[in-house]
């Protein structure tokens, strides 16, 4: 009976999707029936459908579903719980922020799950079709909530700034997949690498892989804000709502790199020899020029966002590696990275009704609320990179992974501007808690699921950082 | 005698079509254009997806993504046109080069 139709779908495999997806149409359906104004019954649904969905990577199989189009395995379940976990700390920022702007509106809770759904797509995705669908799905989605305050003229700009280069992206994404569908002759990865191994492609394939290959890591280059793609990102990091920069600086990022593993390291690490050099000069421009711009910034948001430029050179490190050590770190950094730049971007939303802009404007957080100075300077000290944190962990491994792959130069360059981003981490702590802002500002209160999502994020950093094995093992299985 | 359409001829059509759409993107300051550049592009995209599907593989999948493309390219453009239209109703025009309320 049972093997009627689940085992040739494969329903179970894409459970938390099916979840997420759910939930998603649920809220659509409150909001029409029930008037849901307040966004109330939208952050339950949302928060139920993450919860059963986190709960439902548990049941990874290995298999791959749907004819061997999305794969259920260890990496793709890890993948999901980096998204959901960013997406269910985003949902609780995002409540009391948009109740700020009298904006708390189902949609934007729908729209949210439906980004997560595509980068679950994306995390799973076997086939170059599934792996663009999912794409696309994250990014409509980012789209529309990047210019979410339609009255803003910030997020609109920020909207159709992100619009015209992410739509260029897909671009130059789709005409690389033709070509490495063209040197042979499918779109599904496992078949790829069984053709290449195999050693008989049906066309004159060297340059048109590479060729292909090249315009795939360009396209989503310019997802993960790698330079010299990244040229969208302040503006797109500054102008949208802050949670929804934080989606975009975590999931959205995340899912950039789980592509870039199942195209780079799992279906051609044979052709390491062409495309390593491009992630070393990429990693190592990204890292400069990311820490670099950083240093300069005088507003928040803007100096945040090419900390998570930075943050993506690290991150391409992994890639050198060459290896599971190289996905092993990069998986971990990804769950580090998740916490504290959904914390410091949960930070900016919540620090008041209206924003704060400038970094000299949180001149006196600590007295104003002692537990946001608190936790901001924690996150702050993690993506510096303190021993005790998550962040200390996730670049001892990235800069180890590259070290034993040889590759010294790329790890000191990654040390040293490690250390120079101290001074534009530290410099926001200190304003904090050394300067008295010029105009006393009465004290903050901070609404009850915003509060949550700082102390699990909080948490989040502190246990990784303290104990890294707890989620060693869960990587550990992946291979 | 008739001359025969080979591979090359498609993937020929098809570099011209992403460049025109890479220069339009390039050089032009109008959304919409825009837009139309990036049409060009995905199809480019179409064009080479169906003629290496015709010419070298054996199965479907090169037709299937094209269609796909299709249909995500018209979910772009919807999204992209509300988009504009939310900046039309702010500036009161779409050129791009007004847009700099963000300083560099």
């Amino acid at each position: 009976m049972n093997n009627f139709a689940v085992p040739i779908l494969g329903i179970q495999g894409i459970m938390p999707e099916l979840l997420l997806s759910l939930a998603a149409v649920l809220i659509l359906l409150l909001e029409m029936t029930a008037g849901d104004r307040e966004g109330h019954g939208a952050l339950s649904l949302s928060v139920a459908g993450l919860i059963l969905a986190f709960i439902a990577t548990f049941g990874a199989d290995g298999k791959q579903v749907f004819s061997s189009l999305l794969v259920n395995d260890n990496l793709s379940a890890l993948l999901d719980r980096v998204f959901l976990m960013a997406a269910f700390l985003v949902t609780l920022v995002s409540r009391p922020y948009l109740a700020n702007y009298g904006l708390a509106k189902g949609e934007f809770f729908v729209l949210l799950l439906l980004a997560t759904v595509g980068m679950m797509v994306m995390g799973a995705a076997m086939d170059f079709i599934t792996m663009f669908l999912g794409l696309e799905m994250l990014s409509l989605s980012l789209y529309v909530l990047a210019g979410f305050f339609k009255k803003d003229v910030l997020s609109g700009e920020a909207a159709f700034k992100y619009f015209i280069l992410g739509a260029f992206a897909t671009g130059f994404l789709v005409f690389g997949m033709a070509f490495v569908f063209g040197a042979l002759g499918t779109t599904n990865f496992a078949a790829m690498a069984h053709t290449l191994s195999a050693g008989s492609p049906p066309f004159p394939s060297v340059p048109t892989l590479l060729f292909g290959l090249a315009l795939i890591l360009a396209g989503l280059g310019f997802k993960i804000s790698l330079v010299p793609f990244h040229t969208w990102v302040p503006d797109v990091y500054t102008g949208a709502p802050t949670p929804v920069t934080a989606l975009i600086a975590t999931g959205s990022k995340a899912a950039g790199f789980a592509a870039l593993v199942r195209i780079f390291m799992i279906t051609f690490p044979g052709s390491f020899q062409f495309w390593g050099a491009a992630f070393w000069w990429l990693a190592l421009l990204t890292m400069i020029v990311g820490n670099l711009f950083a240093l300069v910034q005088v507003e928040i948001k803007r100096m945040f966002a090419y900390s998570s430029v930075a943050n993506g050179g690290y991150l391409a490190m992994a890639f050198l590696s060459h290896s599971d050590v190289g996905i092993k770190a990069l998986l971990f950094y990804l769950f580090a990275y998740t916490f504290m730049t959904v914390g410091v971007f949960g930070v900016v939303s919540l620090a008041g009704r209206r924003e704060r802009l400038l970094i000299s404007e949180y001149a006196g957080l600590s007295r104003e609320n002692p537990f946001l100075a608190a936790v901001m300077s924690l996150f702050l000290l993690s993506l510096a990179g303190m021993p005790g944190t998550a962040g200390f962990f996730g670049k001892f491994y990235l800069f180890a992974g590259a070290v034993r792959s040889g590759y010294l130069g790329l790890a000191l360059v990654g040390i040293l501007t490690t250390i120079l981003s101290f001074y534009y981490y530290l410099r926001v702590i200190v304003y904090m808690y050394m300067r008295e802002s010029e105009m006393p500002r009465e004290a903050l209160e901070l609404a009850g699921s915003g509060r949550t999502a700082l102390v699990l994020a909080a948490a989040g950093v502190l246990i990784l950082g303290c104990f890294p094995n707890l989620i060693w093992i869960s990587i550990e299985q992946v291979f | 005698m008739m001359l025969q359409p080979t591979l090359s001829h498609y993937l020929v059509v098809s570099s011209c079509l992403f460049v025109l759409g890479l220069f339009i993107l390039v050089t032009r300051r109008h959304a919409v254009r825009l837009l139309m550049g990036i049409e060009l592009i995905l199809n480019a995209a179409n064009i080479n997806l169906v003629a290496f599907n015709h010419y070298t593989a054996t199965g479907l999948d090169g037709h299937v993504f094209a269609i796909f493309v299709m249909i995500l390219a018209a979910c772009e453009a919807a999204v992209a046109l509300a988009i504009i239209l939310a900046i039309y109703q702010q500036y009161a025009n779409i050129d791009i080069d007004r847009m700099n309320s963000m300083r560099e």
